[in-house]
């Protein structure tokens, strides 16, 4: 296999880093399970400064030697026929894509340290992380690969007599696998809206339910008189006049219970997605935190109306 | 495959730098709660505490009494309530709380934070120095202790 680099100092120090940031990022991937948090820690961070000091460097060489970056063009005809440089064309998209991926798996790690509501989104930014590097061997190996010895060349050698066209052919498909897995990995990154209202809907439906039967004469939940409940204050515990005591007046905000400073997730769905999706929860802590703050148990269409309300924010 | 060779042992290299924090803090560590239950219903108002920190008796008691919780209402379930009395029981361990005993009826309930221990190594954190600092409750253990959660509290 011919190096892509002629050896010197960058060549060497690229070596290191991606020694580096392959080290770093395997382990920072095997230990997401809470157990090894100083390990995920210590290695996340490692991870992310390495993907700056890529791109710090990529500045630095100024379009030049193997430190550099080059902007993605788009494909031209020549690169097409596959008779052109593919290289030249799918590296550059390559290199922008995994740095990308890594500086938002990364960076979002970075803020779940120091912000915990940002862990859902780390996670799901993380998953994309094996398929992005599973593209990237895919395509590296279809672009850079020449058998030479043994079963290799033996294959290489039949391949080649089937023309020219089936190794273009066997290098495109290549191409195209990492390309695909590429863009599983950024389309695993984004959130999925559906998947998340469905839960709520279900939700909403059998606190419409219960209030029915309760009082038929309810036909629909209001926001706003869910708002009025939130933000009321109320005699019954100074030490927590409202339910904005504990969840802050606006719902989007983290908040911080009263008496132990245990931080809070927002409430409301669009800087929460988990909330009201699971009517046992709801029922636990209304069943605590209205007593606790009015003094009572609070009605089957409170509750529509404050879910309502977490729903509308 | 030379690059490739080198590539693995630079990462094998960077791994081992990564474990090194944890060889050297394994040994204060305080096993965090690892039941996904008692992490859910205990973690909502404070950080789920770590079983070791009471006796058995102990955690019966607080379990037993869910409904006046330190002044709260943590009540749960019948069911909820015996799997996680059934997972703190049989995780106590030798951190313990000499000093707490079970309480029985009428007295109230047992506090690690008043073990001897426990009192020892927080004694200058006042009432009066928890407010000046903003800190609402020294169980607030996440608030100075950053890897409470994950059984480290050495870190400070
Ligand atoms: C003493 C602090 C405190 C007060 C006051 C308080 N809550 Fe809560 N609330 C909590 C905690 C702690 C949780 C659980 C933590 C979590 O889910 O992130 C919670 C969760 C909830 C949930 C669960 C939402 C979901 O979908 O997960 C609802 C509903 C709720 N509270 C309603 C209320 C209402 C209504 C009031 C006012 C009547 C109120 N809370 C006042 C502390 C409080
Ligand atoms: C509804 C909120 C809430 C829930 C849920 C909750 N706790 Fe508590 N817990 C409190 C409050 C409030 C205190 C008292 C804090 C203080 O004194 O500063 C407390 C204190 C404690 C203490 C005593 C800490 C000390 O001072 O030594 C223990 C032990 C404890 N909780 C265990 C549990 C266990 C086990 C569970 C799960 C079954 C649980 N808690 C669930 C609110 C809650
Ligand atoms: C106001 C800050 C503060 C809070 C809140 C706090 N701690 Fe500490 N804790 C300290 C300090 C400071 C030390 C002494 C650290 C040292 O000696 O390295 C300490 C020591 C400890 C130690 C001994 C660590 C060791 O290395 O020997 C344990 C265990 C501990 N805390 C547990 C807890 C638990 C559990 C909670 C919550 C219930 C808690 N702490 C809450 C500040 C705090």
């Amino acid at each position: 296999m011919k190096r892509p680099f002629s050896g010197n100092w960058k060549v060497a120090l690229w070596r290191l880093w991606h020694g580096g940031i392959v080290g770093s990022g395997v382990v920072a991937y095997l230990t997401a399970d809470e157990d090894f948090f100083f390990m995920h820690q210590f290695s996340g961070y490692l991870f992310s400064g390495l993907v700056a000091a890529r791109l710090v460097a990529a500045v630095l060489a100024r379009g030049k030697g193997p430190l550099a970056l080059r902007r993605p063009a788009k494909p031209d005809a020549e690169a097409l026929s596959g008779r052109g440089p593919l290289i030249r064309l799918v590296m550059p998209w390559m290199a922008a894509i995994m740095l990308l991926g890594f500086a938002l798996a990364g960076y979002s790690g970075i803020a779940a340290d120091w912000f915990k509501p940002m862990e859902g989104l780390h996670e799901s930014l993380a998953e994309a992380a094996p398929w992005l590097v599973a593209g990237h061997l895919a395509l590296v190996l279809g672009l850079l690969w020449r058998p030479r010895k043994g079963l290799g060349a033996l294959l290489g050698a039949g391949l080649s007599r089937l023309g020219r066209s089936a190794s273009v052919l066997g290098r495109r498909m290549g191409v195209a696998l990492g390309a695909v897995a590429l863009a599983s990995g950024l389309g695993l990154a984004l959130p999925d809206p559906a998947a998340a209202g469905s839960a709520q809907d279900a939700v909403m439906a059998d606190l419409l339910a219960r209030a029915q039967a309760a009082d038929p004469a309810v036909t629909a939940f209001d926001p706003a008189r869910g708002e009025a409940l939130y933000l009321s204050r109320n005699t019954v515990d100074a030490t927590k006049p409202s339910c904005s005591s504990c969840h802050t007046p606006d719902p989007r905000n983290q908040g911080e219970h009263v008496k132990t400073g245990r931080a809070i997730d927002p409430m409301a769905v669009s800087a929460n997605p988990d909330r009201v999706s699971d009517l046992g929860q709801l029922d636990k802590r209304f069943s605590r935190d209205c007593p606790a703050v009015l003094g009572r148990d609070c009605t089957a269409t409170e509750q529509g109306d404050f879910a309502a309300f977490l729903l509308s924010r | 495959m030379k690059l490739l060779r080198e590539t693995v042992m630079l990462g094998a290299l960077s791994a081992t730098l990564a474990g090194a924090p944890l060889v050297a803090q394994g040994e204060e560590r305080i096993m965090p709660v690892t039941d996904p239950l008692t992490l859910k219903e205990c973690g909502e108002c404070h950080m789920a505490f770590p079983p070791s920190l009471l006796s058995a008796s102990s955690w019966r008691s607080v379990m037993a009494n869910l409904d006046d919780h330190y002044g709260d209402n943590a009540s749960l379930p019948e069911k909820e309530t015996a799997a996680i009395t059934a997972y703190l029981v049989a995780n106590t361990g030798r951190w313990g709380s000499p000093g707490v005993s079970g309480s029985s009826a009428g007295q109230p309930l047992p506090r690690f934070t008043e073990s001897q221990r426990f009192a020892h190594e927080h004694r200058r954190f006042t009432p009066d120095r928890l407010a000046r600092e903003g800190i609402k409750s020294i169980v607030d253990c996440v608030a100075c202790h950053r890897g409470a959660e994950q059984g480290y509290y050495d870190d400070d």
